[in-house]
């Protein structure tokens, strides 16, 4: 075939391809493709060693390695902070997430009487928190901002990571399925 | 009434630019002159009705005539008259119709100029950019109509932000898009010379112009924006690789292209096809660029996605106004023969290998900046393509364009043969090493890429200078003609343009290579170094200002010698209202080198941070991109001297 | 309630528009938003300026993940500090700076780095330009090789074919046969059609697009119309702060008192002050014993303190007032909300549809409520249900302005138009009152001594749920009532409106005015126990009530329906 026949052809079907492609992505441009990918998915939990906060406030400056509270059973880690609005909005939702699994909260940046009027005021789905000062801990875990959620299964390793507020739908079509499988 | 009177026109004028794209094909069949003379008054009257529309919308935010949704969200009654007035183009649906404007009034001014031109070439022409013109207000028409009307004007607009309060910002995007609409009409030419069948000397002749003015606007528009990040954005850069940024750039390249290749098609009859597939590309990146990247697709779907119907209007005129026309290259394209032969060491060469560089560094561009969205989508994976990647690949495709340009100027056209050039490029090639191991020598922490870099900018210098010298003795020597008439012929504005370049390269290298920079937590009267220079902090003082108060730091910068070289201001605003805070960088502007303060955080216990660059030869990137415009510039005034003729259809 | 949800309303659309600006700014002159960036300060700096150079080499090629194509080095963002710091701290660790980059690929991806690392994924990327310069080296070499024969040869002799030819030979059959001279006869034809056609074209469009009932409105024209309303806002504004501070005022002196904590609330609500309206709320709460009502109104106040999140407290005292009267409008829409941001789509949308149940139409809540429905059931994923509106309630209005003279006579007597009244669709219906309230508002004005009058108005308000103007109506009705039966009559209205506690006073002072003979009767009585009720005490209500049971006959319907009274009193 000719090199003039090749040339405007392969233009066109460039294109043609990339404004197909681009209005697929147009069209179901689901909430996932808003997320980074997190390089932690499928491996091992990294450690969360955080100054706890709470039920053993009187050993608040005591350094407690909080994955390995509940070890051997699936948990969530949540990273949040008492003066993010999504936050708060979230809180339902962990709640419900806490009636199958454990709970662990990172307070990212956060101070602890405000902390405490939060979890007053939306309620406190947390097992354990941990008080994540410098933000360490969120680098740690590749969080870039917060809210950021992860489920770990039993075996300690990361199924899902969800960066924004959990909704109504990231619930049900997120962190449900997998949780249910992860019970059978 | 005034609004109304706006929006009728614009419907009106849609009305018209249907009628100017449908006349030509009318007109075609019954092939009546009459019809296409009238398709090309429509133009005129298309531009007119368009320009009373946009005259009325800038009227509504002069006034501040929240009755206009537009200026409800964009404008603010006690902003400054100037803003107001750029503030009808700083949005989507004001900037549409600037685009629609600037389309109508290339066309008005295609369809009053160039007389000459065939009456059936001009209104098909004319009809393509009609066809482009149709599609374009009827997107802002059914999408996003700027005349939208509030039935219950509030009170005050919402538009009061102070960071797009500047005047980079309301001259970079009609700069700009004077560039992308120029290359509408190269579009319009390669498409109805696809049709009629009429790509030759004389079309190239007719289309170059317009090629050349859309290359001095796009070039303009591109320097300004540079320019505007670099005195406001405060981190001393002037290009960041950033996709909007490439966007721009992805057409540039493209448009340097056709710049170049129409001259041959123009001189020599050849490169036919390849000049119009051009064409269709350039403009079909000017699309992609305004469009796409706007819409957010580069950086997000989602924000695409806020508005499907908007975003599905842009791809499908994207996809109309690219498709047809490459399938109309593909099935007509071929028969497009050019006659003529390419000789290995001709200038016709030159400019083809011209036009292949360039055409490879966009299409780099164009992977660079599309490759992490096609991934993504493919396979989900997230990954940056940032500056490193483009210097790796971007760069050197570049050096190896200003090598070639050293040798092309003194190529001749048809048959090669080297004209005394080989010692000229023995000296140029010399003195371009002796350079560059000066400067070696001189520090000697020099990259091999920053070697390479000055050298090329050396070479390129120096064999421009010896081809005007040469060129200028030679006509010296022939007193058989009037010096000045000759004068005139020679290439002033090629060599203006890539004088321009060994300008900016210059600038280029200068801020690159030497540029020294310093942080320092400052209290008043302390001094910190800045290569050999030194600052100190004279004074931290308020001003207040109408809508901010600022924090205004006194710098005075003296050389080594003590010799003072100037004071510094750099400023951090807060605006209450706004709830902002801005840090206005200080530059001292001297031939050499910038001076380049920004003020930080601090205060008057701890002292404040203050950052300091010595950017050498950093004002000379802007220097030459202006020298590239005004050469091209220069090249149409030439043009326009010279005694006129027309090119008789080539024969061999 | 509405309150809550105005606010909720602006906060959401302030959001998106700064959403949606954001957005616009990124994508036309993407770095603006990151303007402020001054990136690194001198506290980060490492002491080593080896190291230091390490560093800023290892943060320019580090990408801020929250900003756009931007180094970490450049950067000012949180992230970006929070980044710049932990590579120094690596550094101090010894780690190379290839360790430093793959330590935090692992974490955050390969979007973290500037540069593309060479692997499968990008294999393409870093081969695409040598790819294309060798292709390109190629055809250009292709060119000047000795040709083939049939290379060099031009393929098509006749280079004025083209697709006219090929695709449309009629067309160009005709465009080569240009011969004849029909252009002056097509011109004249052209010349009259053609500004009709395009005159009807652009007019029909315009019509579907354009907006010619609206004048334009210069800002310089209604300069006028912005000071005297800014004037009027500015009024209000301080009338409502002088009200607050009185009420302070009053809260001070005597801190105990219920009303006067509860004037406090409402005022602080009007002077937007969300924190002095919680803390009033809860002390009326405290000093009322638990009034279903403040309840309410707290857990209302509750929520748009949290911006508009039910929070804890909130729900528990939605729970509280549900459970005495689930027909609470104020709390069940909260429990709506509630079960909503809970994600129990179906609940919420339960709640929601008996809330409305018990509003008008044309009531401000509709539409909100409306428009709750439709988005829990596009999250449940299921059609959006049919919403029944109250119907209204039975308030006798004369229809036409002839009968305004009837309006001092009491107003229980047009049986007809009543009838006629039911007849209207609920949102005639609405609107009918609008009209009839401001025709009563106008009339009133010139006599302010119409008793009836202010009492029809306050009913008015009523049906149209706007309890604060009835309010207003009700006190303007005090100052003109003077009959005993006109007291009653307010009393009873007063009672009926549900609104602040700030009436109540003012059925005190009328229950006081009335002569003590009156005020054996049980008609009185019964109203008074009510009253007591309202307030809370509801053992003086049982009371009451009680001897109204005594003196009427024992099985009436009448005493059916008071022992069930007294019993849910003293439960």
């Amino acid at each position: 075939m000719n090199i003039r026949y090749i040339l405007p052809v392969g233009i066109f079907f460039t294109i043609v391809v990339i404004s197909a492609v681009a209005m697929i992505s147009i069209l179901n441009g689901d909430q996932s493709r808003a997320q980074l990918p997190s390089p932690l998915i499928g491996k091992k939990a990294p450690e969360l060693v955080l100054s706890s906060y709470g039920s053993s406030q009187t050993s608040s400056d005591a350094a407690l390695e909080l994955t390995k509270q509940v070890e051997d059973e699936p948990f969530v880690v949540n990273f949040f902070a008492s003066w993010c609005a999504p936050c708060q909005k979230e809180i339902p939702f962990l709640e419900k997430l806490s009636q199958d699994v454990a709970v662990i909260g990172v307070a990212y940046k956060d101070k602890p009487d405000a902390l405490e009027i939060f979890l007053e005021r939306f309620g406190n789905p947390f097992r354990h928190i941990g008080l994540d000062n410098d933000g360490k801990a969120a680098i740690n875990w590749g969080v870039y901002g917060i809210p950021e959620t992860f489920l770990i299964s039993d075996e300690g390793i990361i199924i899902i990571r969800h960066a924004g507020e959990i909704t109504h739908d990231i619930y049900r079509t997120v962190f449900l399925p997998k949780i249910g499988d992860m019970m059978q | 009434m005034i609004t109304e009177i706006g929006h009728f026109s614009l419907i009106f004028a849609f009305v018209l630019s249907l009628c100017q794209s449908f006349a030509p094909i009318y007109a075609a069949r019954k092939s009546m002159d009459v019809i296409h003379r009238f398709s090309i008054r429509l133009a005129v009257l298309n531009a007119v009705f368009v320009l009373l529309s946009f005259s009325c919308l800038i009227w509504a935010f002069i006034v501040s005539d929240f009755s206009v949704a537009l200026v409800t969200e964009h404008s603010h009654s006690s902003k400054p008259m100037i803003y107001k007035i750029s503030g009808t183009w700083g949005n989507h649906e004001g900037s549409m119709l600037m685009w629609i404007v600037i389309l109508s009034v290339f066309g008005a001014g295609l369809a009053l100029t160039q007389k000459t031109m065939g009456l059936l070439q001009k209104s098909s022409t004319l009809g393509v950019q009609g066809i482009i013109s149709s599609a374009f207000i009827a997107f802002s028409l059914f999408t996003s109509n700027p005349f939208e009307r509030l039935a219950l004007p509030p009170l005050n607009g919402n538009g009061l932000n102070p960071v797009l309060q500047d005047i980079g910002l309301a001259l970079h995007p009609p700069t700009l898009y004077v560039g992308y609409v120029g290359l509408s009409l190269a579009f319009s030419f390669a498409v109805a010379g696809l049709i009629t069948n009429s790509v030759d000397r004389n079309w190239a002749r007719y289309m170059r112009v317009w090629v050349q003015i859309a290359w001095c606007a796009l070039t303009l528009g591109i320097g300004l924006g540079s320019w505007w990040a670099y005195y406001e954005l405060g981190w001393g850069g002037w290009w960041f690789w950033d996709p909007v940024e490439n966007a721009s750039l992805m057409p540039w390249l493209v448009a340097t292209a056709l710049l170049h290749s129409v001259i041959v098609v123009e001189q020599r009859d050849l490169l036919k096809s390849w000049t119009v597939l051009l064409a269709i590309t350039g403009f079909s990146l000017s699309l992609l660029g305004t469009f796409i990247v706007r819409s957010g697709l580069l950086t997000s779907v989602h924000s695409f996605a806020s508005d499907p119907t908007r975003g599905l209007f842009i791809l499908g005129i994207l996809v109309f106004s690219i498709g047809p026309p490459l399938l109309l290259f593909a099935i007509n394209g071929p028969k497009i023969k050019s006659i003529g032969y390419l000789h290995l060491l001709s200038r016709e060469t030159g400019l083809l290998i011209n036009n292949f560089l360039l055409i490879c560094a966009s299409i780099i561009v164009i992977i660079g900046t599309f490759y992490p969205i096609a991934l993504e989508i493919m396979t989900g994976m997230k990954i940056t393509v940032g500056p490193p990647y483009f210097e790796a690949t971007f760069n050197p495709i570049m050096a190896l364009l200003v090598i070639m340009m050293g040798i092309g100027p003194f190529l001749v056209w048809k048959r090669g043969i080297l004209p005394k050039s080989n010692k000229i490029w023995i000296f140029a090639g010399t003195s371009a090493v002796v350079i560059s191991a000066i400067s070696f020598w001189a520090s000697n922490e020099l990259s091999v890429s920053a070697l390479a870099g000055i050298a090329t900018a050396a070479w390129l210098g120096i064999s421009l200078l010896c081809d005007i010298f040469v060129k200028i003795q030679k006509l010296n020597r022939n007193r058989y003609t009037n010096f000045w008439q000759d004068a005139l012929h020679l290439q002033w504005g090629m060599w203006i343009a890539h004088f321009g370049i060994v300008i900016f390269l210059v600038g280029a290298l200068g801020e690159g290579i030497y540029r020294s920079e310093s942080v320092a937590r400052m209290h008043i009267g302390d001094e910190i170094s800045l290569g050999s220079d030194s600052a100190k902090l004279q004074a931290i003082s308020t001003r207040n200002d109408s809508n901010y108060e600022s924090l205004v730091a006194t710098l005075k910068l003296t050389t080594s010698d003590n010799i003072q070289i100037g004071f510094l201001f750099p400023e951090k605003r807060i605006y209450p209202v706004e709830r902002q805070t801005t840090t206005e960088a200080a530059i001292r502007r001297t031939v050499t080198a910038d001076y380049y303060a920004v003020l930080g955080d601090g205060n008057r216990k701890d002292g404040y941070t203050i950052r300091l660059y010595h950017k050498p030869f950093v004002s000379w990137i802007w220097l030459g991109v202006i020298m590239m415009a005004s050469g091209v510039a220069i090249s149409i005034i030439i043009q326009r001297l010279k005694p006129k003729q027309t090119h008789v259809a080539f024969t061999s | 309630m509405i309150g809550a949800f105005s606010i909720n309303k602006s906060l959401n659309t302030q959001l998106i528009t700064i959403v949606i600006g954001m957005v616009f700014v990124i994508n036309l002159y993407s770095p603006i938003i990151f303007k402020n960036a001054f990136a690194i300060t001198a506290e980060e700096m490492l002491e080593d300026p080896i190291l230091e150079k390490r560093a800023r080499n290892i943060s320019a090629g580090l990408r801020c993940l929250v900003c756009q194509n931007q180094s970490i080095d450049d950067s000012d963002a949180d992230l970006a500090i929070d980044l710049r710091k932990q590579v120094r701290d690596y550094l101090k660790q010894d780690m190379s700076d290839e360790a430093i980059f793959l330590a935090l690929k692992n974490k955050y991806g390969e979007f973290v780095l500037l540069s593309p690392p060479i692997q499968p994924a990008t294999y393409l990327l870093w081969i695409a330009p040598l790819f294309i310069l060798g292709v390109g080296i190629l055809l250009i070499a292709n060119l000047f090789l000795p040709p083939k024969e049939n290379n060099r040869k031009p393929q098509f002799q006749n280079n004025k074919s083209s697709i006219i030819k090929t695709v449309f030979p009629s067309i160009k059959k005709r465009l080569e046969s240009k011969t004849g001279d029909p252009d002056t006869d097509i011109s004249a034809k052209i010349k009259f059609t053609f500004p009709i056609v395009v005159l009807i074209l652009s007019v029909t469009i315009y019509l579907g697009l354009g907006r010619p009932d609206l004048d334009d409105q210069p800002l310089a024209e209604r300069n006028e119309i912005q000071a005297t309303t800014k004037k009027e806002l500015k009024k209000r504004q301080n009338a409502a702060l002088s009200a607050f501070n009185q009420a302070k005022i009053n809260v001070e002196k005597n801190p105990e008192n219920l009303s006067a904590q509860f004037m406090l609330a409402a005022t602080a609500s009007q002077i937007g002050s969300i924190e002095d309206e919680v803390n009033a709320l809860e002390k009326s709460l405290s000093l009322s014993g638990g009034d279903a009502r403040i309840k309410s109104q707290l857990a209302e106040a509750l929520t748009r303190q949290a911006g508009g999140q039910v929070t804890k407290a909130a729900s528990s005292l939605i729970s509280q007032v549900l459970q005495r009267n689930p027909e609470n409008i104020r709390a069940l829409y909260l429990r709506g909300l509630e079960l909503f941001q809970k994600g129990d789509m179906g609940d919420a949308i339960i709640a929601w549809k008996s809330t409305a149940g018990l509003i008008l139409p044309g009531s401000p809540l509709a539409d909100t409520l409306k428009s709750d429905i439709a988005k829990a059931a596009k999250s449940n994923g299921v059609d959006i249900p049919k919403i029944e509106f109250a119907r209204l309630p039975e308030v006798n209005i004369p229809n036409s302005a002839s009968n305004n003279a009837l309006i001092d006579v009491n107003p229980t007597l047009f049986e007809e138009q009543r009838s006629q009244f039911s007849n209207l669709s609920k949102i005639e219906q609405a609107q009918f009152i609008q009209k009839m309230i401001e025709r009563l508002s106008k009339r009133l004005e010139q006599q302010p001594e119409n008793f009836y009058g202010w009492l029809q108005l306050a009913n008015a308000h009523i049906s149209m749920e706007d309890f604060t103007s009835a309010g207003n109506a009700l006190i303007s009705a005090a100052k003109a009532a003077n009959s005993d039966q006109q007291r009653i009559a307010l009393i009873e209205a007063a009672l009926l409106s549900q609104t602040s506690l700030s009436l109540n006073l003012l059925v005190k002072n009328q229950l006081a005015l009335l002569p003590a003979s009156l005020k054996q009767s049980n008609s009185v009585k019964f109203l008074e126990g009510e009253y007591w009720r309202q307030i809370g005490d509801n053992k003086t209500a049982a009371r009451l009530w009680s001897e109204i049971l005594n003196q009427i006959p024992a099985h009436s319907q009448q005493a059916k329906t008071l022992e069930q009274l007294i019993a849910e009193l003293i439960s």
